[in-house]
């Protein structure tokens, strides 16, 4: 869905990314992380063609954001950490003018509204003034008018900043059903543990790079990362697993194992049933999503040994 | 109009049933105390109080409000949310001037409609439909001028208090100054400016300023639009803002700005060449200290050449550069075209030691403000070097004549009426001191990888 190809960014005095290169696969929800100044916001926003890179593309669908900036924001939204909504209009009128600021037809505009304001739990509110909302419903109404024209990407800078308990899991619920309606997401945030819920993969950024980049569990359309324990060691496992279809990289630990697999529940099951029938004792099994934090720090802090190895 | 949402969300935020009320009864109000205070009498007095409440919400307010449009979306953070809309550039444009400033048209018009009613027995009809648009069409360039600066100023910095607003809105009022003159000294009562001679033939002055005002209010919103395709991240080339320039060229050679009998004894093709060059260095200073020139955009030039993508260079290269060479050839065009010795007034000036020496001073003070501007990033560079060129031209001159140091003024001010050595000498080796440093800070700043 996005390539980033040897992107560079610079401020008038520094350079804020350095040669960044990722991808951003179809259908999935990927997680932004980085300390502040890390580059986040800057890279966002370059992928969304607000900012113009130094040289480097960014290609939506195979499209050059920053050739075809209106083409690509047709099926775009963002929305921005620090945002805006008109105060003296209401809820209504704000997502009416996004709608139809985003080229939605006359005669649709009304019902993508009053879906979107389903959608965000803002039906009640319609009518009333946007000024006149709380943090946490200003929040919602802001991603009501991102989503408000049915956008085949979503990018949110830090979009559970100032939500309560209950509203960021209702913002993780949208953000997973999003993804299952077709929407590919990016988020960045602070909060690790918020975006562990649903993210499927991850962008690690410091100093204005990328210094990992990862996959935290499968998209409807790609391999997942599975883990077996076992209920006693197996000699023969790694040999096992890799002779099964649909499985690739395997590490086996001394009662675990872990392994990308590719297939459906049927196919699951199947390996199952081979696995125990190669004599395998198998404890359980699961999708082995990586603690967000755990792969964050071990990440963050292998990058800054490597950054203060004076050989390097 | 009924498809721009832009246009229909300023209608939502800028007429309530309240405020829908409240501005013609307010007028109202006022005009019928200044008539019952005028005896009861519709005539050219109540006309200007009319058209004084006019400016007061057209001009004062509605440059204001158009000033600000683009900068509170900015400030209030759903500038990023119309940039990324399907709304074009020219719908943007169009909204964001009319939309922004509805407010202050719907009272506007109601005050036309007091000033026609006041002379409507005293002026013929078409007479006070000239005047009457010669209004409109200043209020419509005070709003587009405030809101082009106020564009300008967005490609440089994204922080904008009610000090900066205020600024626009004053550029945006100077625009307006020809509707203002009219409205505090009449344009009929004084014989000698009636008609305007432009390119030797003579025209009414009021159809010349409508014609003149219109086309100006057009080109304003062409600004407006190339600035906003800039802000949409859409890629301009030079080429709209080449062909202002010559337009302005042309059409300012054409007139004859004093009147005959004080009109120099100047040959009439060099009256009209001096006056378009005249024109032309305005301009170059315009654009040098309002489009953005940091290391960043050189880097990015130097880019594009080691690429050999001569597309994007033209595109990206500051419009300032084709001043430059638009100045060069017509300090070469003045050359020939105009004497040598012209004596003007009480003066005798050597035209084309002037020529030479002004183009060595817009040289000279674009070396400046590139230097300032690449050595070190600040958004209040272009203010600083305004000041620096502005000093260099007044005080230190003026300051350095008191002090009977008249020579040493030649690096400050041309010395048209001197020796050439002493009118292009020094400034030329300023120009040559200023492009070595230049060069030095290009290499360390801009030649790196």
């Amino acid at each position: 869905m996005i390539d980033v190809k040897n992107l560079i960014f610079e401020y008038p005095t520094k350079r804020a990314l350095h040669d960044i290169n990722c991808t951003i696969e179809k259908g999935s929800i990927t997680a932004l992380v980085g300390p502040n100044g890390a580059g986040k916001t800057t890279l966002i926003r370059c992928i969304v063609g607000l900012h113009g890179p130094f040289s480097g593309q960014v290609f939506f669908d195979g499209m050059d954001v920053h050739e075809h900036p209106r083409e690509c924001h047709r099926r775009m939204a963002y929305l921005s950490d620090f945002f805006g909504v008109y105060d003296q209009l209401s809820v209504r009128q704000c997502l009416s003018y996004t709608a139809r600021a985003y080229d939605v037809a006359a005669i649709k505009v009304q019902s993508v509204v009053e879906s979107a304001a389903e959608r965000l739990g803002l039906t009640d509110r319609l009518h009333e003034k946007s000024g006149a909302l709380s943090r946490g419903l200003r929040q919602r109404l802001a991603i009501a008018q991102a989503i408000v024209h049915e956008p085949e990407f979503l990018v949110l800078d830090e979009p559970a900043s100032g939500l309560d308990p209950e509203a960021r899991h209702s913002l993780s619920e949208l953000l997973v059903n999003l993804r299952d309606g077709g929407m590919t997401l990016l988020v960045s945030s602070h909060i690790l543990a918020e975006l562990e819920g649903y993210c499927t993969d991850m962008l690690i950024m410091r100093e204005g790079r990328i210094i990992d980049s990862r996959q935290l569990a499968g998209t409807a359309t790609q391999s997942r990362r599975l883990r077996l324990d076992l209920a006693l060691t197996t000699a023969r496992l790694s040999t096992l697993l890799e002779a099964q279809a649909g499985v690739s990289q395997v590490t086996v630990d001394d009662m675990t194992a872990t392994f990308l697999f590719e297939g459906d529940l049927s196919a699951r099951h199947e390996l199952l049933r081979n696995l125990i029938e190669d004599g395998v004792a198998i404890a359980g099994l699961s999708e082995d999503r990586v603690a967000l934090q755990d792969a964050y720090i071990a990440q963050v802090h292998e990058y800054d040994t490597e950054s203060k190895d004076p050989v390097r | 109009m009924r498809g721009n949402p832009e246009f229909i969300r300023n209608l939502w935020q800028e007429f309530s049933l309240h405020r829908l009320i409240m501005m013609p009864a307010v007028i109202g109000i006022l005009f019928l105390l200044i008539y019952l205070i005028h005896d009861s009498t519709l005539d050219g007095w109540t006309a200007k109080w009319a058209i004084l409440i006019y400016c007061v919400i057209v001009y004062f307010r509605g440059t204001r409000l158009a000033s600000e449009s683009v900068v509170l979306e900015i400030n209030a953070k759903t500038w990023d949310t119309q940039r990324m809309s399907s709304i074009g550039p020219w719908s943007m444009a169009w909204a964001k001037l009319f939309g922004s400033t509805i407010y202050a048209w719907y009272g506007g018009l109601i005050c036309l409609g007091l000033y026609w009613m006041s002379y409507i027995e005293i002026i013929p009809d078409n007479r006070i439909f000239k005047l009457v648009l010669i209004y409109i069409v200043c209020g419509v360039i005070a709003h587009a001028t405030g809101l082009l600066v106020s564009m300008l100023a967005i490609q440089k910095r994204r922080d904008f208090g009610r000090l900066q607003i205020t600024f626009y809105q004053i550029v945006g009022l100077m625009a307006a100054v020809p509707g203002l003159y009219i409205l505090l000294f009449g344009i009929a009562d004084d014989e000698t400016y009636k008609v305007l001679v432009w390119y030797d033939t003579v025209f009414p002055l009021i159809d010349f300023m409508v014609v003149t005002l219109l086309i100006y209010a057009v080109w304003a919103l062409v600004g407006i639009w190339r600035l906003m395709r800039a802000e949409l991240q859409m890629v301009n080339g030079p080429w709209v803002w080449l062909l202002f320039v010559i337009f302005s060229v042309g059409v300012s050679a054409g007139v004859r700005f004093l009147h005959p009998d004080i009109a120099p004894a100047m040959p009439a093709i060099s009256l009209k060449a001096a006056t378009g060059y005249v024109i032309l260095v305005i301009l170059t200073y315009i654009i040098l200290l309002s489009e953005p020139k940091g290391p960043i955009l050189f880097r990015r030039l130097r880019r594009y050449v080691r690429l050999a993508d001569w597309g994007s260079l033209i595109n990206a290269m500051p419009r300032t550069i084709w001043m430059i060479v638009l100045l060069l050839l017509s300090t070469v065009v003045l050359l020939r075209l105009s004497e040598t010795r012209i004596a003007w007034l009480q003066w005798e000036v050597n035209f084309h030691f002037a020529a030479v020496a002004t183009f060595l001073f817009v040289l000279r003070d674009v070396g400046i403000v590139y230097l300032l501007n690449i050595l070190r990033y600040s958004p209040r560079n272009d203010m600083t070097a305004f000041v620096y060129i502005l000093l260099s031209y007044t005080v230190i001159p003026v300051t350095l004549s008191a002090m009977g140091i008249e020579f040493v003024t030649a690096l400050f001010v041309p010395h048209w009426n001197s020796s050439g050595a002493l009118t292009i000498g020094p400034v030329l080796a300023e120009v040559i001191v200023i492009y070595v440093l230049l060069w030095r800070v290009w290499i360390k700043k801009v030649a790196i990888d």
